[in-house]
C-alpha cells in the first residue's frame, strides 16, 4: 500500500543512516589523522634530537654517538628503536633489541622527514621516521691562545659525515584509541538509527495528523452533506491551499447539486398536474365506464401530447447543457428566417393585433447553426406574441457592435417588473406560476440561453423604464466551420 | 351536495367535475382564482376543492378572502405542493383538508364525503331515519332491510334531506345544494325529484311536505 508515512520513514531512515555513516567515517579519519600527526611530531622531535647529538668521530666510520641515546628504550613501556646508517645504508648503530632486524628505510630531510607504518621486530604495528643529515663535529671551544708549538701539535677536527637515521616506535596505543573510537561511533550510530526507527514514525504520525483529520472529515462528506467545509484555521501552511481548493470544489458541487435538486423538484412538481389529470380522467372513466366517452380519450391524448412536449424540451435542454449537439454552421440570411418564423406565429399575432417591424439590412446574415438560431428566434418571437399587450408592436433590430453583432427583439410588457428580469432564464420560471391553457412550461428561455451558449453567443434581457422588454442576442461574426 | 372545483388545469378540472357529477354531486368549475372566489361568494357550497397555484388570484388568497368574510364552507386544498410547510400554510390559512396531486379519485370522493358529513355534524357514514338506512360511503339505501335503487341525483337529494332530518328544507336550499349552474332555475326539477324519491321509498311516507316552507324527512308522520 502506498503510504506517505511509510515512504517518508524509509527515506528519512536511509538519508539519516547515510549522513551518519559519512559523518562517522569523517570523524574516524580526522581522529586518525590527528593521532598520527601527533605521533609523527613526537618521532620527528626525537629524530631532530638524535640528529643534534650525532657527531662524527676521528675516524670516518667511527661515529661518536652519545652513550645516553645509544639505546632508545622508549618511555612508559612503549618500545622504540633506532638504526643509524651511513650513506651506503650500512648500519652504523642501532637499538640493542634490533640485532639482525633491518628496517626498510625511507629518508627525508630534517625539515621534511619521511614517515611510514611498519611491523616492529616484536610483530606489533609501528610507525617510523627516516631522515638523512650530515653529522657535523661540534664547534671548538674558545681557549687561551696557545703557543705556536702547541698549536701545530693539535689534530684537526673530524670531517662532517652524511648519515641516515630511522626511529621507529609502536603505534599500538594510537590504534587502540582509533579502535575505541570506531566502537563508539558504531554504537552511537546504531543507537541513532534505532532511535530514528522509533521516533520518526511517531513524529511523522503526529506531523501528518492534519492530513489524517482531513481524510476523516472528507469521509463524512456525502451528497446530502455538501454544505460541510474543511476548517482552514490551525492548518499547516502546506495544506491550506489544498484545503481551500477542496472547499471551493465543495461549494461548486453543492451549488451544482442544489441546482439539480431544485430542477428535479421543479420537474416533479410540473409533472404532478398532468399526471393528476391523467389519473383523475382514468379513475372517472373506470368508475363510470358506461358514461365514459370520446372526451376522456381526447383529454388523455392532449395530456400525452403536453407531456411529450415537456420531455422533448427537457431533452433538448439537457443536450444543450451537455454540449451534446453537433453545430453545423452555415451562412444564414436573417430576414428570410424572421419572415419564416413570423409566418408560423401570424395567426396568433393577428388574433392579438400584434405587428412585427424588422430593422435590418436585406443582406444581414450570420454564419451559424440555422436550427439552433431558428429555435431561439421562434421562442423569443413566440413569447413576444403571447405576452405583449394586444395591439402592440414587436421591434427587431440587427446591428454591428464592437466587432460583433447585436440582435434585439423588443416589445412592451405590462406585467413584468425589474426584479423579474434576472429570473427570466430560470428553468420553470413563469410570471404567473399557475399552469395556463397556453401550456407554457417556463423552459423556453432557459433552452434559448443554452442554445445561445452553444453557438458562442450571449442572450440577455433588459426592461426599460417605459416597460419595454428587450431580449438581446450578442456574439461575434464567425466563418463557416 | 354542492361542490365548487377551482382548478386551472383544464383536463384535471373537467375530470374532477365530471367524476363528482357522476357521483351525484352538483358541481361548479372555475379556471382561475378570481372566478373561483366569485362562485364561492355567490353560492352556498358544501365543499370547495381549491388549487393553490391559480392564475389571477392564488388559492390561499381566495381562501383567506372567504374566511375574512365569514364564509365557513369546507375547503379542500388540492395542489402539487407537497412540502410540510405548504400543508401547514394551507391549513393555517383556513383549509379543512389537503390533498396532494396526483391522487386517487376515490380518495378525493371520500374526503369530499367526509367534509360534507362534517358540515352537518354527522360522523358516521350510516344515517338512519326510522327504518330507512343510508350508507353515505357505499351510496346504498335500504328501507326495512330492502335495498332501493336510486339515481345519483335522487340519492343526493335523499342524503341531503337525511343529513338535515327533522328540519324543514326549502326548495331553494335544495336547488342551491343539489343543482349546479347548468340546471334551469325556473324548472320544477325539485318537485319532480321529490315525487320520484317518495315513490321509490314506498310507504309509509317518510318525506313530508310543509306547505309554503319546504320538505322534511322524518319517520314521524306529524
Amino acid at each position: 500500500m502506498n503510504s506517505i508515512r511509510r515512504l517518508l520513514t524509509s527515506r528519512l531512515l536511509l538519508a539519516f543512516t547515510l549522513i551518519l555513516g559519512i559523518a562517522g567515517v569523517a570523524i574516524y579519519l580526522l581522529a586518525r589523522l590527528g593521532l598520527y600527526r601527533e605521533l609523527d611530531a613526537q618521532l620527528k622531535f626525537k629524530a631532530l634530537a638524535m640528529a643534534a647529538l650525532t657527531k662524527p668521530g676521528r675516524d670516518y666510520v667511527d661515529l661518536e654517538f652519545p652513550e645516553r641515546i645509544a639505546s632508545v628504550a622508549g618511555g612508559e613501556g612503549v618500545p622504540e628503536y633506532f638504526q643509524l646508517f651511513d650513506a651506503q645504508t650500512n648500519i652504523l648503530a642501532q637499538s640493542p633489541g634490533l640485532s639482525n632486524f633491518v628496517f626498510q628505510p625511507q629518508f627525508g630531510v630534517l625539515e621534511n622527514p619521511a614517515f611510514w607504518n611498519l611491523r616492529l621486530p616484536d610483530g606489533s604495528h609501528g610507525r617510523a621516521v627516516g631522515v638523512e643529515f650530515v653529522a657535523k663535529p661540534p664547534a671548538p671551544k674558545p681557549k687561551p691562545r696557545p703557543k705556536d708549538k702547541e698549536k701545530e701539535a693539535k689534530p684537526p677536527p673530524p670531517e662532517p659525515v652524511p648519515v641516515r637515521l630511522v626511529i621507529a616506535c609502536s603505534s599500538e596505543k594510537v590504534n587502540e584509541q582509533l579502535q575505541r573510537l570506531l566502537w563508539i561511533l558504531a554504537i552511537a550510530g546504531s543507537g541513532s538509527v534505532a532511535a530514528t526507527l522509533i521516533l520518526v514514525p511517531r513524529l511523522l504520525r503526529r506531523g501528518l495528523e492534519p492530513l489524517q483529520k482531513l481524510g476523516e472529515q472528507a469521509g463524512g462528506i456525502s451528497a446530502a452533506r455538501l454544505q460541510v467545509r474543511f476548517p482552514t484555521e490551525r492548518l499547516p501552511e502546506e495544506l491550506r491551499p489544498i484545503v481551500s481548493r477542496l472547499n471551493e470544489l465543495l461549494a461548486r458541487l453543492e451549488s451544482s447539486f442544489e441546482r439539480e435538486r431544485r430542477f428535479s423538484a421543479d420537474l416533479a412538481h410540473e409533472l404532478r398536474t398532468p399526471i393528476a389529470s391523467l389519473r383523475a380522467t382514468a379513475d372517472v372513466a373506470l368508475q363510470w365506464p358506461e358514461q365514459g366517452g370520446r372526451e376522456s380519450w381526447e383529454a388523455v391524448h392532449e395530456l400525452a401530447v403536453q407531456m411529450e412536449a415537456m420531455s422533448e424540451q427537457l431533452l433538448a435542454m439537457t443536450r444543450a447543457e451537455q454540449s451534446d449537439w453537433t453545430i453545423q454552421r452555415q451562412p444564414v440570411c436573417l430576414k428570410p428566417l424572421f419572415n419564416s418564423v413570423w409566418q408560423q406565429l401570424q395567426v396568433t399575432a393577428e388574433g392579438r393585433r400584434i405587428s412585427l417591424a424588422l430593422d435590418m439590412p436585406e443582406d444581414a446574415s450570420l454564419v451559424t447553426d440555422v436550427k439552433l438560431l431558428r429555435a431561439i428566434i421562434s421562442n423569443l418571437l413566440g413569447n413576444s406574441v403571447e405576452y405583449a399587450p394586444a395591439g402592440s408592436r414587436i421591434e427587431v433590430g440587427f446591428h454591428a457592435v464592437d466587432g460583433g453583432f447585436e440582435l434585439r427583439i423588443a416589445n412592451p410588457s405590462n406585467n413584468l417588473k425589474p426584479e423579474d428580469v434576472p429570473k427570466l432564464f430560470d428553468r420553470f420560471w413563469r410570471k404567473d406560476q399557475a399552469r395556463t391553457a397556453s401550456g407554457h412550461l417556463g423552459l423556453g428561455l432557459s433552452i434559448c440561453k443554452s442554445f445561445a451558449n452553444l453557438l458562442g453567443y450571449e442572450l440577455g434581457a433588459t426592461l426599460s423604464g417605459s416597460n419595454i422588454l428587450v431580449m438581446s442576442l450578442r456574439g461575434r461574426f464567425s466563418n463557416a466551420a | 351536495m354542492k361542490v365548487l372545483v377551482v382548478e386551472d388545469a383544464r383536463h384535471l378540472r373537467q375530470a374532477i367535475v365530471s367524476g363528482l357529477r357522476r357521483g351525484g354531486y352538483a358541481v361548479d368549475g372555475a379556471g382561475d382564482g378570481a372566478e373561483g372566489l366569485w362562485f364561492a361568494e355567490s353560492n352556498d357550497y358544501d365543499v370547495v376543492v381549491l388549487d393553490i397555484m391559480l392564475p389571477e388570484m392564488d388559492g390561499l388568497t381566495v381562501l383567506r378572502r372567504l374566511r375574512e368574510k365569514g364564509n365557513r364552507t369546507h375547503v379542500l386544498l388540492l395542489t402539487a405542493k407537497d412540502a410540510v410547510e405548504d400543508r401547514v400554510r394551507g391549513l393555517q390559512a383556513g383549509a379543512d383538508d389537503y390533498l396532494v396531486k396526483p391522487f386517487a379519485f376515490a380518495e378525493l370522493l371520500a374526503r369530499i364525503q367526509a367534509l360534507c358529513r362534517r358540515r352537518y355534524g354527522q360522523k358516521s357514514p350510516l344515517i338512519s331515519v326510522g327504518d330507512l338506512e343510508i350508507d353515505t360511503a357505499s351510496k346504498m339505501v335500504r328501507r326495512a332491510g330492502a335495498p332501493i335503487e336510486l339515481k345519483p341525483r335522487e340519492y343526493a337529494l335523499l342524503e341531503y334531506l337525511a343529513l338535515r332530518q327533522g328540519e324543514v328544507v326549502s326548495r331553494s336550499e335544495i336547488e342551491a345544494h343539489l343543482y349546479d349552474e347548468q340546471a334551469d332555475p325556473m324548472s320544477n326539477v325539485v318537485d319532480s325529484a321529490i315525487c320520484t324519491l317518495r315513490r321509490k321509498l314506498g310507504t309509509p311516507p317518510i318525506i313530508h311536505t310543509r306547505h309554503g316552507h319546504g320538505y322534511v324527512l322524518s319517520a314521524d308522520a306529524t
